[in-house]
């Protein structure tokens, strides 16, 4: 019965979390685009996600029998990696932050999100679908 | 930690942020000729001073420092300072404030410098209000889960 | 159809086929009368419905691998994603309605009367 959340569904589930991280600290920065001395931060999880999920299966194990542990199970281990971003300019006050990149980064977040819960959607209601129906 | 009401927060901060700023540039525009304040002398150009404070729920977890240190911080208006750079004196003898010698001192203040700074801080107000409005959609969006 | 008793209705079921003398297939022309030579007339329906499942099952994996790049970001192409997706999905529905198809066609033929 835990085959029934696949570790697609997870893996969704999981970069929502994330991203909703990143848009929290997307919009600290945007917030603090003017305070002196403020380095614009960064929220990094795509490999720590892949990783969890074993993307490429190459570290897959599998199990045969329940006290085995197998990888890619589910990803509530993902830790993001906040850090402050090194590619911006510090202006004469100290402050990194790039306006733009930042207002185009929470947009890109905000497409990815959605899309991610879109997806999520279209998979519970096929298995509703497909278990409803007669 | 991670939820949206966090990001409301943050650009609730700035979106005030920038409002006291809008303050007290409105404050200087309209004072650019004034001679007399309430602290003697002119009018003195007023600033704000920003600061980012990490993100928490109520004040006493900052002083207690149970909860972990936030990665979100926040944009605070600290101070508001005045100005300390030197009057301009211009001479006119007959003015009422003229001091002994006949110049008047008016406020060291630049129109162009205050419109500049007029617009930067609309532009970050409506930066911050785009974020809000980005992570309202975000948040009602994840309501239709399952719907 | 002559001869049509339960244990031809069950080799239809297993083989796809009807051995019969008058019986019809899967993507071949109707006429009467022509003999019931079926074994290299076309797929029997057994395979049809298996190659369906399999097509399902790879549009199904290629929405997983599609979404699965999508959250950990090796893709920007929402579009794709979401075609993706949405083939599958629809794939899955088809299917199932066939499967009802086919177990209402069943319940409708042990109903009747020989």
């Amino acid at each position: 019965m835990s085959n029934l959340f696949d570790k697609t569904t997870n893996a969704l589930a999981t970069s929502l979390a994330m991203r909703q991280l990143r848009h929290n600290v997307t919009a600290a920065n945007v917030a603090n685009a003017e305070t002196p001395g403020y380095h614009a931060k960064k929220v990094d999880f795509e490999e720590a996600l892949s990783r969890a999920i074993d993307l490429d299966g190459l570290r897959g194990m599998s199990t045969s029998s329940n006290e085995h542990i197998s990888v890619g199970g589910p990803s509530a281990a993902v830790r993001p990696d906040i850090y402050e971003n090194p590619e911006g300019a510090i202006n004469n006050d100290g402050n990194t932050v790039d306006l733009e990149k930042e207002m185009s980064a929470l947009s890109e977040n905000a497409i990815l999100y959605k899309s991610a819960l879109q997806l999520i959607n279209k998979k519970m209601a096929a298995l509703k679908y497909a278990i409803g129906d007669r | 930690m991670a939820d949206f009401f966090t990001g409301m927060r943050i650009s609730g901060s700035g979106m005030a942020a920038q409002r006291m700023r809008m303050n007290t540039i409105s404050s200087n525009i309209a004072n650019i000729n004034t001679t007399q304040s309430p602290e003697g002398g002119p009018y003195r150009r007023k600033d704000v001073v920003f600061e980012a404070m990490p993100d928490v729920k109520n004040f006493g977890d900052i002083v207690s420092a149970t909860s972990p240190k936030s990665d979100f911080q926040r944009v605070q208006v600290t101070d508001i300072i005045s100005d300390r750079k030197a009057p301009i004196l211009k001479y006119e003898p007959d003015h009422p404030d003229a001091n002994p010698e006949g110049y008047v001192a008016y406020p060291n203040i630049n129109l162009m410098e205050e419109m500049t700074n007029m617009i930067q801080a609309s532009r970050s107000y409506e930066a911050n209000v785009s974020a809000m409005q980005a992570t309202k959609d975000m948040a009602l969006s994840s309501l239709e889960i399952g719907r | 159809m002559a001869g049509f008793t339960v244990s031809s209705a069950n080799k239809f079921l297993e083989s796809g086929a009807m051995r019969d003398a008058k019986s019809l297939t899967v993507e071949q022309p109707l006429s009467p009368g022509s003999s019931g030579s079926v074994s290299d007339a076309g797929k029997s329906f057994a395979d049809t419905l298996k190659g369906a499942i399999e097509n399902v099952n790879q549009l199904q994996k290629a929405s997983d691998k599609a979404a699965q790049d999508l959250a950990t970001g090796r893709t920007d192409n929402v579009a794709d994603v979401m075609i993706a997706a949405e083939k599958a999905d629809i794939a899955l529905r088809v299917m199932v309605q066939m499967r009802n198809k086919i177990v209402d066609a069943y319940q409708e033929i042990m109903k009747m009367q020989v």
